[in-house]
């Protein structure tokens, strides 16, 4: 297709090159025909060039190296208005350097290593689930925590991007109170916190111990040592002295369990003297169960890890499995596809005009929240292909949501199960009400979002900044001034600065403007005019309707598998991505293909990989 | 929906706010004695607020006409007119670091420090300064329950701008502890009072006595041995934890202390305490099956009880220092609740010169200055001494950027309300020619009594303040 084109560099093989050649064969260029927008001076569309001066400086920023390739090679820049314009010579000789590097990247030819992810605090689901997991409360302690801002490639569970603050420590010592309180008032817990009782009074200490230290080694998640335990015994031996009982000796020690940093940190032993190493079972152990559980390991896990089991492939692919099986994985349907594909936006953000869509309530919202978790999990646990995510002939549906969506087959009950689709324009997540209202305003449809959304979550290739002074469309798509919403944003896209990216991002909108704002079909538009789904990207390539987009999207499976990997790998690592996680990329994908795209596969993948196994020195 | 988690996932915000009303009645008020830190030497102290407000105004309708004493309010600050003798409009600032970047964040997250942000998707998120308010809580912030507070109304906004390649985290966050540690906004307005307001220390226990110091003691005992495994950028998080927990611990002893010295609140200030935690309840409201954890409280009131919260926090001299975000840079939030409005602030504030989206922006920033007035307008009603809260206080409002259309950095709008105790020549539009917004926060500092008076790169107060 000729999408692909468009969007994806196929590199050809060209000859390695030294760091100083790079220099001095891209120098050049970038000084004659670039830095003058692209440099200190000034930055045009947020891109900066000159600071490219060397081999390290291109890895740091590979991502841009694509992008600066695609726009050479096609004419785009240097742009034509410009004093001086490149020689065809030129231009092919710096795209041949420029692609080589880029290359060497994506096929690991550059030096590698395993990366290294900065001590992680649990983010405020991941403390809610380990609290569950550790104590058996039902409630969520966290729901007051201040929301966790995001980093790396979006996620917030990225290391570097979670902070901490007194008022988080006053949160943190408020929910840690609440949940002992709780565990105590509660005689089924509180016997599953306490596990046995001192024969004796002599027996107390040691008891306290035992029971200590096997809380401590769950919560700090290994094993744990003299040096960790005392703290928690003197505490324990203190208010055993002061009179107070047994049990409630107990209670300052749990308490502070759940705001010691060892639980709330996911700490990684540091290894001086070595560039790279092995992380340990328990720190494998951990690992994998925030990936896939978002909460700590269960017994079985901390079992194998003691036992030294982990590092043995197999072991690890059926645990894996295991803990796809378990209902716990819901977690990463929920907070990894949730933030990567944007429904999570469902749960507080997305706020439709209550006046324009009074039928978009609380049970709407929450069945096209469930529809999304409930597809991922099931790609998941009945290892789909990952491709089913672009187009499916069936999705997951209670009575609201197909009445809302107006599907033919008959369904019945609050609660959302699998439903066969026989309409082609609904499958994939294209088609859900989370997605196409998440990527709408509060009063209209925007094709220009839901354009941006296909080109950044589905294939990686996100849009450059429109200029500041751009402009919007009304806000508002009832008082159009006797056109069409589409009309004017024709005529918008007319201006020479928007038309190089609206021309390829508008078109992907449009095919799907036939779902209105809240996700409903629909053949006429807010002021009645029938709607005009037809969309035609440069290089003439037309479709029309969301059935035809899909299809289009097909055509571009390994771009689509190589953006899931990217981000997963990046949720499952908790950083960032850098240039030598590339290749990881590369070879996952080529193993994708092979395995029909099966989403379990990525998983085994990532969980097998080397950045998820292993730790270096440096970042 | 058969999974484990969903039902689970959230309590209803009116299960929360019911949990804690429980304990909410008036006996705490009671047995709540000692809010009130020393007052200064000199008599009651000055306090300092700064509210912020994205997505820039209507150029055309902001800034006054006439300058000096004899100016005329502009429609957008109309309502500011009872309250012109108390308030200075300065035009023509600007924040020259923040020119850096492209878009909202440059412009949010250095407004109160005047420093560029560093360009990060998130790996080394740094403000590359402390923010005004920090600062001062620094210094002045020991002596009152809460060295500051940081309040808002959204939640953080999560995930990266791709536009333009930053961790949105930098749009969220006004106040900054330290370059590398945002503070993020208290949103929910039960929380924010109890913070303040509920006794925590019933019994009047010393403070080393206290349950919760205890439980902090052993976590800071078993801190080093962790300490020693980790590498460097892990230790520094750790440190950041730490910080936090030892900050508490004073927190925790300095109201012991105070406990002590047993002064009492004023009957009228216990009053309209009950009355403001009955209202934080009755807003709560709100529908039974509230799905996820939006604060779908009604907009107006929500931002009223905040600021209430602060008139109070201030009155009482429960703190001295606080920021207020009326919503994140690009805040997407649906102004359709006002009439006349249809769609939401940021995408309203792209107008393209559009006359009829310039109406729509015009009404949203007006009801931004109307909720402003109504805060020092309650100020100046409170009397302290032979002055009013709001003589005695600074109460900043205005925005990182101008035109949201154009991301305008030049002429931002700044209105500084409140006379510091007489520190501040109010009453008057003050006109400077692009001078840096960095020398007003000197001389806002000064007038704190605070001693470090260099921010971003002045430290020379602006001229005619």
């Amino acid at each position: 297709m000729r999408l692909l084109i468009l969007l994806i560099f196929s590199a050809s093989a060209f000859p390695s090159l030294k760091a100083d050649e790079f220099r001095d064969a891209t120098q050049p260029f970038l000084k004659k025909y670039c830095i003058s927008c692209h440099g200190e001076e000034k930055q045009k569309g947020d891109i900066v060039l000159h600071d490219i001066n060397s081999l390290d400086a291109a890895f740091k920023k590979h991502r841009l190296l694509e992008n600066i390739i695609d726009q050479v090679e096609h004419g785009d820049m240097p742009p034509d208005d410009g004093d001086v314009i490149p020689t065809d010579d030129e231009r092919k000789k710096f795209i041949e350097v420029v692609s080589n590097i880029n290359k060497r990247i994506k096929t690991g030819d550059v030096p590698q290593k395993a990366g290294r992810v900065t001590l992680r605090r649990l983010n405020r689901h991941e403390y809610h689930y380990t609290v569950r997991d550790l104590f058996g409360v039902n409630f969520n302690p966290s729901q007051d925590f201040p929301a966790d801002g995001a980093g790396g490639e979006g996620f917030d569970n990225t290391a570097d991007a979670l902070f901490s603050s007194p008022a988080l420590l006053e949160k943190y010592l408020a929910a840690a109170k609440k949940v002992i309180a709780s565990v105590y008032a509660n005689p089924g817990l509180k016997k599953r916190a306490i596990i046995k009782q001192p024969e004796t009074p002599k027996d107390a200490e040691a008891t306290a111990k035992e029971i200590l230290s096997y809380h401590a080694t769950l919560a700090y998640r290994r094993r744990v040592s003299k040096e960790d335990m005392a703290p928690l015994i003197n505490a324990f031996k203190r208010d055993l002295k002061s009179g107070k009982s047994f049990d409630d000796s107990l209670r300052a020690p749990f308490t502070a369990l759940l705001i010691n940093p060892r639980f709330l940190f996911r700490a990684e032993q540091n290894q001086p003297g070595k560039t790279e190493w092995k992380l340990n079972d328990f720190e494998i152990a951990t690992r994998l169960s925030y990936f896939l559980w978002s909460s700590m390991p269960d017994r079985e896990l901390f079992r194998l890890a003691d036992a030294g089991k982990l590092g043995d492939p197999k072991v690890l692919k059926a645990q894996t499995l295991r803990m796809i099986a378990s209902p716990k994985s819901t977690a990463l349907a929920r907070h990894f596809a949730g933030q990567w594909i944007g429904f999570d936006k469902m749960v507080s953000v997305v706020d439709p005009d209550s006046r324009r869509f009074p039928n978009f309530n609380n049970d709407l919202r929450k069945a096209m929240y469930y529809e999304s978790v409930e597809f991922f999990s099931h790609l998941l646990r009945k290892d789909q292909p990952l491709t089913d995510l672009i187009d499916s002939d069936y999705t997951f549906a209670n009575a609201t949501l197909a009445r809302h969506y107006g599907l033919k087959e008959k369904v019945t009950g609050s609660e959302i199960k699998k439903v066969s689709l026989h309409n082609k324009q609904r499958g994939g997540i294209i088609g859900m009400g989370s997605v196409l209202t998440s990527t709408s305003l509060p009063l209209r449809t925007s094709p220009v979002l839901r354009g941006v959304w296909i080109l950044d979550t589905l294939l990686g290739d996100p849009a450059p900044p429109p200029p500041p002074d751009a402009g919007e469309l009304p806000a508002d798509d009832t008082k159009a001034d006797g056109l069409t919403f589409r009309e004017q944003l024709d005529i918008h896209r007319k201006a020479p600065k928007c038309a190089n990216c609206h021309n390829r991002i508008d078109p992907l909108g449009y095919s799907l403007e036939n779902f209105d704002a809240i996700g409903r079909w629909r053949e006429k538009d807010a002021n009645g005019k029938p709607i005009d789904s037809s969309a035609a990207l440069p290089g003439d390539i037309e479709f029309s309707s969301p059935a035809e987009l899909k299809q289009l999207l097909m055509s571009a499976k390994n771009k689509f598998a190589a953006n899931m990997t990217r981000k997963m790998l990046s949720y499952a690592t908790g950083r960032g991505l850098e240039y030598y996680d590339e290749a990881v990329v590369t070879k996952i994908v080529a193993k994708l293909k092979k395995s029909g795209y099966s989403t379990q596969a990525l998983v085994h993948e990532i969980v097998n990989s080397r950045p998820f196994l292993n730790r270096s020195s440096t970042q | 929906m058969a999974n484990i988690q969903s039902n689970r996932w959230q309590i209803s915000r009116r299960q929360t706010l019911k949990g804690l009303g429980a304990t909410m009645a008036l006996p705490f008020l009671e047995a709540m004695r000692p809010l009130h830190g020393q007052s200064t030497a000199s008599g009651d102290p000055v306090r300092m607020a700064c509210l912020f407000m994205p997505n820039g105004v209507r150029p055309d309708k902001w800034t006054p006409t006439g300058s000096g004493k004899t100016y005329k309010l502009s429609p957008i600050l109309s309502p500011l007119e009872a309250l012109k003798e108390e308030i200075m409009v300065i035009s023509g600032l600007t924040n020259k670091a923040s020119h850096g970047g492209d878009g909202h964040y440059f412009k949010t997250a250095s407004w109160l420090t005047c420093t560029t942000i560093e360009k990060t998707v998130g790996s080394n998120v740094s403000s590359n300064g402390i923010s005004i308010d920090q600062v001062a809580a620094q210094e002045i912030g020991n002596s009152t329950r809460l060295p500051s507070m940081e309040l808002g109304t959204e939640p953080i906004t999560s995930g990266i701008d791709r536009n333009v390649n930053l961790t949105r985290l930098y749009g969220s966050h006004i106040s900054w502890k330290k370059p590398d540690v945002p503070l993020p906004c208290e949103i929910n307005p039960r929380i924010a009072f109890d913070r303040l307001f509920r006794n925590r220390n019933k019994s009047g226990s010393s403070a080393t006595g206290n349950p919760d110091k205890s439980i902090l003691d052993i976590v800071l005992d078993d801190a080093n041995s962790l300490k020693r495994s980790l590498g460097d950028e892990d230790t520094h998080k750790l440190d950041q934890y730490l910080e936090s927990v030892r900050e508490v611990e004073r927190r925790i002893e300095n109201e012991a202390s105070q406990l002590g010295a047993g002064q009492n609140l004023t009957p009228e200030a216990l009053k309209q305490l009950a009355a403001l935690s009955e209202r934080i309840n009755k807003a709560g409201g709100g529908s039974k099956n509230d799905f996820g954890s939006l604060q779908r409280l009604n907009p107006t009131e929500h931002v009223r009880l905040m600021m209430d919260i602060m008139v109070l926090a201030f009155w009482t001299d429960s703190t001295r220092v606080s920021t207020f975000m009326f919503g994140n840079a690009v805040s997407g939030k649906n102004f359709s609740f006002l009439d006349g409005v249809s769609g939401s602030h940021h995408s309203i504030s792209h107008h393209k010169n559009d006359k009829k989206q310039l109406d729509q922006y015009q009404i949203i920033n007006t009801w931004h200055t109307e909720q402003y007035a109504y805060m020092l307008q309650r100020m100046k009603e409170i009397p302290e001494g032979s002055a009013t809260l709001l003589d005695n206080s600074m109460v900043l409002f205005g925005s990182g950027i101008r035109d949201g259309n154009a991301h305008a950095t030049k002429d931002i709008p700044i209105v500084l309300g409140g006379g510091a105790k007489g520190q501040l020549k109010t009453g008057r539009h003050l006109e400077t020619n692009g001078a840096d917004l960095s020398s007003l926060y000197v001389g806002m500092l000064k007038r704190l009594g605070v001693s470090k008076q260099k921010v971003g790169e002045a430290s020379r107060e602006l001229r005619g303040i």
